[in-house]
């Protein structure tokens, strides 16, 4: 290598790392990008994309042998973990981690990173969130405002391409929308009877998802083709990945170069100018170090990756690494608890049928606490779902030419709500080193301590009640509340290890994403979050991303970093 | 991005082309085959006979012409664990000798209506054992809180047949690229559209 040196290195490949690749690249920097695990390549490397379940060996569903494998892995069995994404989610094997207290951490070490496995559904915050912190007490209050992210919401919406309706709802503000999905028939009779019984209180709208809606030749993507396999990639490029959006657009500008197989081990802070100078990574094949230079560093490995960073990272100056001063690397995780509902049958309808495969669902936004309502917990949750005609997977008696008829046929409607709720910052939640058990490179592991306490059990009781409710209050029959058991991290939205604040000594970051303790380091996927709302978050880190980058850019400018 | 773009990037940060696997998703190895699996060709034969009498060829294709019974044996070998292994493997015993008990023949040698007649009662009996009634079939030796055998094996059969080639593209509807979600007219008697989540 002939040089080194870059103006800026970003950590990690994938919602908010590619953000962030693009956005500084386009603003004539020159980017390494940092990714850990494996190349990716769009279209190309997706292999499953074009198989159906009779082309994986058991139709889909993992064997005991995959299963042994990832054993931690396997309490996800059905959702996330089966034969379509093996592989796709790092293994416990190469990469373990210690669980205190359970916890479900579904990474994805490659390049695109977790842009390439999420659930795409894509909400704004509302102006409460930012607010609740301070109006409850929980947390430290967040050191920005709705307004202050409002234009770079509808910034990255129009890049990023979101599909949904208009619904004006002040509890789910608008974004810039693609045309939205449709609901099917049972659910907007369903929608319109909630809204009637909740006097025009409660909203049953088309969940909004990160898929265009018309195609982008100028972005070379192509509109949803509705296969529902976007798990396996998207040839079409039809949802927000990495590869399918930010990457094409980071290349195009001739600054950006990635590196695969980079393990970065710690940055490099220098105690006299209190800036870190660049980073020091572990090439993941032939395990050799190589240190890259930056005038600034965006970390985006991840909500608990980032935060392994930080503590592996000036550890000569603070004990618990870099961030560490406030007491708070490390703590307040949160994600957003779920597994538990209502489902019930729907009468009737027995004419419709659906055509396609949708990639969404209904949403229902947060109702408690909001406006009159008031509750024995604080905040609220949310709920998705959807109506579908049963499968061949259901109850059926008899064998024979009866049987098989029956079952090739649609069966009786049914409605599922699925709710997902906030959890609340709390200092006692927290993930740290542990130095005992190592990865495959040597390095110490994360240990996890975060549990769902009080206000969040408060909340999943009204989560079901409030469920079979509305599904009551629909005309729904058989209606019947469904729980099993959530650890933190299964919602796949962990954050807050690395807070915003107004105080470097209650917090991680400031308002513009800098660590207070190295200011030239920025930090903007989940790990920055101060609270959690009860909304999916990558929309928000694709937003405080690139609202980052303008500042750190301008900074540079004014020779600040 | 293209292929060559990506390596000369790889190549400009590291001073080598990368070589070797670059997939995210693992290419899985084969299902147990029946000549790996330990079951007997009688076995294969009864599981043939079985699963076609659950799921028979009509107007549409049947279990035979899906291949369940080779499916199967792959996805017991691989996908149950030993306890489920041994039930299922006691059920298919237990098939033989009911045919050879109440009719003094192979299973297989039946003639399609006392063979149906057969298995209806079989599955009118896992009903009932599973609803804890006493039943022919005691359940003894196996693992606790498990259901009848049967319903193990037409499980097994619903699943195969209908996420089977076969079954899914000739039985249901699949749509490979749809390309729209909306709603449809439905009429009785039309088929679903196969899925692509198991």
């Amino acid at each position: 290598m002939a040089n080194n040196t870059y103006d800026a290195i970003v950590v990690g490949s994938g919602i908010s790392g590619g953000w962030a690749a693009k956005e500084l690249t386009e603003k004539g920097l020159k980017v390494l990008m940092l990714e850990r695990g494996k190349p990716i390549e769009h279209v190309k490397d997706y292999i499953n994309t074009h198989k159906a379940l009779w082309d994986y060996p058991h139709h889909g569903k993992p064997s005991i042998e995959l299963q042994k494998q990832e054993p931690v892995m396997t309490r996800g069995i059905g959702y996330p973990f089966n034969e379509v994404t093996a592989g796709a989610w790092a293994s416990h094997q190469t990469s373990p981690y210690v669980e205190k207290n359970g916890f479900d951490w579904f990474r994805a070490y490659q390049m695109g990173g977790r842009s390439l496995l999420w659930g795409r559904q894509s909400y704004r915050w509302n102006r409460q969130d930012f607010m609740e912190n301070a109006k409850d007490g929980h947390g430290v209050d967040w050191p920005i405002r709705y307004e202050d992210l409002e234009s770079w919401y509808s910034y990255v919406e129009k890049f990023a391409g979101i599909s949904g309706n208009a619904d004006g709802l002040d509890v789910l503000p608008d974004s810039v929308f693609e045309p939205a999905m449709n609901l099917n028939v049972v659910e907007r009779d369903v929608a319109a009877r909630i809204k009637k019984h909740y006097k025009g209180q409660r909203h049953m709208i088309i969940g909004r998802v990160a898929h265009i809606t018309r195609s982008r030749p100028e972005q070379g993507r192509v509109q949803c083709q509705y296969r529902d396999k976007c798990w396996t990639g998207c040839p079409y490029g039809g949802y927000f990945s990495t590869q399918s959006t930010t990457l094409p657009a980071a290349v195009k500008t001739g600054n950006l170069t990635v590196r695969p197989f980079s393990i970065v081990k710690e940055l490099i802070y220098d105690r006299d100018t209190k800036r870190v100078t660049g980073v020091e990574i572990i090439d993941a094949e032939t395990n050799q170090t190589y240190t890259f230079n930056s005038k600034i560093v965006f970390l985006n490995a991840s909500a608990l990756n980032s935060a392994w960073v930080l503590m592996n990272s000036a550890t000569d100056v603070w004990e618990g690494g870099l961030g560490s001063s406030s007491g708070e690397l490390g703590h307040n995780v949160m994600d957003h608890h779920y597994k538990l509902g209502a489902t019930g049958d729907v009468e009737g309808y027995l004419d419709s049928y659906y055509y396609g495969r949708r990639p969404t669902g209904i949403y229902i936004p947060r109702f408690t606490n909001w406006g009159s309502d008031k509750r024995d917990f604080v905040r609220g949750f949310g709920y998705q779902g959807g109506a579908t005609r049963q499968s061949f997977s259901r109850n059926a008696t008899g064998v024979g030419a009866g049987l098989k008829d029956a079952l090739s046929q649609p069966g009786d409607w049914s409605f599922n709500l699925v709710g997902f709720g906030e959890i609340l910052p709390d200092h006692r939640n927290r993930v740290y080193l542990n130095h005992e058990v190592k990865d495959a490179w040597g390095l110490p592991v994360l240990e996890m301590d975060a549990i769902i306490r009080d206000n969040e059990y408060a909340m999943r009781k009204a989560m079901k009640e409030e469920a079979v409710g509305m599904l009551e209050a629909a005309g729904l029959k058989n209606v019947q509340s469904w729980e099993t058991p959530y650890n933190v991290g299964m919602g796949i939205h962990e954050m807050g290890t690395a807070r915003m604040g107004n105080d470097p000594k209650t917090s991680v970051l400031n308002k513009h994403n800098q660590v207070w303790d190295a200011p030239n380091v920025f930090v903007t996927d989940g790990a920055c979050m101060t609270s959690s709302s009860c909304v999916n978050p990558s929309l928000t880190y694709m937003a405080l991303t690139a609202r980052a980058a303008d500042f750190a850019v301008e900074e540079l400018k004014r020779g600040n970093l | 991005m293209e292929r060559r773009e990506l390596l000369k990037m790889i190549v400009a940060a590291t001073g080598m082309a990368m070589i070797g696997n670059s997939f995210a998703w693992d290419e899985l190895p084969a299902a147990t085959s029946f000549a790996q699996s330990g079951f007997s060709k009688a076995d294969a034969e009864l599981m043939d006979e079985l699963f076609e009498t659950i799921l028979p060829r009509t107007n549409t294709p049947g279990a035979k012409d899906a291949g369940v019974t080779a499916f199967a044996i792959g996805y017991v070998r691989d996908c149950y664990l030993p306890q489920q292994q041994a039930l299922f493997e006691a059920g298919i015993a237990d098939i033989a000798e009911r045919a050879q008990a109440q009719f003094g023949k192979a299973f297989t040698a039946l003639d399609d209506a006392t063979r149906l007649s057969l298995v209806e009662s079989l599955d009118n009996e896992a009903t009932a054992f599973n609803n804890g009634e006493k039943t022919a079939w005691t359940g003894e030796g196996q693992v606790e809180n498990a259901p009848h055998y049967f319903t193990l094996i037409k499980q097994l059969a619903i699943f195969g047949f209908f996420t089977s080639k076969v079954g899914g593209e000739q039985v249901l509807r699949w749509v490979p690229v749809p390309g729209k979600y909306e709603d449809i007219k439905y009429t009785p008697g039309e088929t679903s559209f196969s899925n692509v989540w198991p």
